[in-house]
């Protein structure tokens, strides 16, 4: 193991004794939603965002029970998800509200959601100020997967699909470059989490 | 008009008329406008027997109507006074308005609030501290009535001079605070600090491999302002914000979620309304000022009426209920 990652593994057992953790849940792949499934995750993302008119202050999200039951247990609507944010004709509003609310997937199954997002603005479904709340949201939020886990392959494999798009603002480009692929951001992460006594999560 | 008011004989002297209505147009052609004789781009109304807005302005009239060499009845032994009575003069009925300016939400009176009237007169007046402002000796007539808050609080005024700044913005890092992070915290450290409200801070150590190399001292976060039983902050408590309270939500519900506080800024203009005066009319008209804050959004510092203030307008009284006001006082 060579210098950084013996780091690495000595500061996630540094994380590990000082904040509590939840263990990952085995991966597994999403099973097929029904249309009446999706149908339902659709009419429930609508009255959330019927309700949560702003998203500039996105932690009012968890003032809403249907919002922190999804954000508690994303991995039941992941499949619902996917296929509304390949949707035309599903405001960008909601959209966010979905992205939001898939912060607590594991890591495997966030990136496979964002890369299922990215596709969606490739294809011009969904935009890209959306995709962006979706990979940058506040530090407080979920896993922070591609953060914490930005040298697993397939995580830097989805940064560079992100750094390739020519839509991506400079700000988050230089965030990726410079903080997510330098490390600085994972433990400008673990060092905020710390500060403001909220877990992490693996 | 009483039975004692002068009033032309018959027939009427048409050049002494023109002359009335030259006279009363010229001594009023510099009168704040809209009013009675002129409307607000200027134009003459049409002199009216009957029409409430100039009734105050026909004994004007008649008196230059008489200068003007048209011949008066003299009314004073036609009325039922007797003879040697006092004859009074003649006064048109003046009308008296009230206008009330409250909060919304959290209903409330609105103090310092500059009110204007303009009509058949314009005035202004400050609203006292229930938030009233009546206007005597009024010319009946249709009035616009607008408000706008003119109370000052060194903490508002503080707060206000960063709308727009992006240096609490949520990309921005702000030690200790990196990017990507909520700042409204600190934004509220920094203003109470320079509005000369000082503010403790927590420390807090900071570790790395398990080992304590420093303290970091953090400004208190929005459950501690939002905590009535703090030890840390003992600025005390309202119920009824006024502008220049911290205003703060915790977020107990859940524990990824962090709060929210601000700085209570002065309330929006009232909307503008009109209201017809008749003849001795007390009249009564409502405004209403919509309450705003300061805080540190995701890219700017922004005011605003929405922030803290949806919940109460939702009736959502389990998020008010979280809400907590602060009295800055030194």
């Amino acid at each position: 193991m060579n210098i950084p990652g013996i780091l690495i593994s000595v500061l996630s057992a540094t994380v590990s004794a000082c904040n509590p953790q939840t263990p990952s849940p085995p991966y597994q792949p999403p099973k097929p939603s029904t249309m009446q499934e999706i149908n339902q995750f659709a009419g429930t993302i609508e009255q959330i965002g019927s309700r949560v008119k702003r998203l500039d202050l996105a932690d009012e999200l968890f003032a809403e029970t249907s919002f922190r039951d999804i954000y508690e247990n994303p991995q039941a609507y992941l499949a619902s998800a996917s296929a509304i944010i390949a949707r035309h004709g599903v405001s960008a509003h909601h959209k966010k509200i979905i992205g939001y609310a898939m912060q607590q997937l594991p890591p495997e199954q966030f990136v496979m959601f964002v890369t299922a997002m990215t596709e969606s603005v490739e294809q011009g479904t969904t935009d890209m100020e959306t995709l962006e709340t979706t990979v940058f949201t506040p530090l407080n939020w979920g896993r922070q997967s591609l953060i914490g886990h930005y040298q697993q392959p397939i995580v830097q494999a989805l940064l560079a699909r992100l750094l390739a798009m020519p839509q991506l603002s400079s700000v988050n480009r230089h965030y990726i470059r410079d903080d997510i692929l330098t490390g600085k951001a994972r433990q400008d992460f673990l060092d905020y989490r710390d500060m403001i006594g909220r877990p992490v999560y693996e | 008009m009483t039975s004692n008011c002068s009033r032309p004989a018959r027939p009427l002297n048409s050049q002494a008329v023109a002359a009335a209505d030259q006279a009363l147009y010229t001594a009023h052609k510099n009168d704040p406008r809209p009013n009675a004789l002129f409307d607000a781009a200027g134009r003459k109304r049409h002199l009216s027997a009957t029409d409430p807005a100039q009734e105050c302005l026909r004994d004007e009239w008649v008196r230059s109507y008489g200068n003007a060499g048209g011949k008066l009845e003299d009314t004073t032994f036609k009325s039922d006074k007797r003879p040697g009575d006092v004859i009074q003069e003649c006064h048109c009925s003046k009308a008296t308005l009230t206008v009330t300016v409250r909060y919304e939400p959290l209903d409330a009176p609105v103090k310092d609030a500059a009110v204007t009237i303009s009509g058949p007169a314009t005035k202004s007046l400050t609203t006292d501290a229930t938030g009233i402002a009546k206007f005597t000796d009024l010319p009946p007539g249709q009035y616009e009535i607008t408000s706008r808050y003119v109370g000052t609080n060194k903490l508002a005024d503080h707060a206000r001079l960063q709308i727009g700044s992006t240096d609490w913005a949520r990309a921005t890092a702000h030690p200790p605070f990196p990017r990507n992070t909520w700042k409204c915290n600190l934004f509220v450290f920094d203003v109470t600090t320079e509005a000369g409200f000082p503010v403790p801070q927590k420390p807090h150590e900071q570790k790395k491999f398990g080992i304590t190399f420093g303290t970091v001292m953090l400004p208190p976060n929005a459950e501690d302002w939002a905590n009535s039983s703090s030890t840390l902050i003992t600025y005390p408590t309202v119920a009824t914000p006024e502008p220049g309270d911290v205003v703060a939500y915790a977020n107990p519900a859940y524990t990824a979620a962090t709060g929210h506080v601000g700085i209570v800024s002065y309330p929006k203009n009232g909307t503008p309304e009109t209201k017809t005066l008749s003849p001795g009319d007390n009249g009564n008209v409502k405004q209403i000022m919509r309450r705003q804050s300061v805080s540190a959004g995701g890219v700017s510092i922004d005011e605003d009426d929405q922030i803290f203030w949806h919940y109460y307008d939702e009736g959502n009284t389990v998020e008010t209920s979280r809400i907590l006001f602060r009295r800055m006082s030194p």
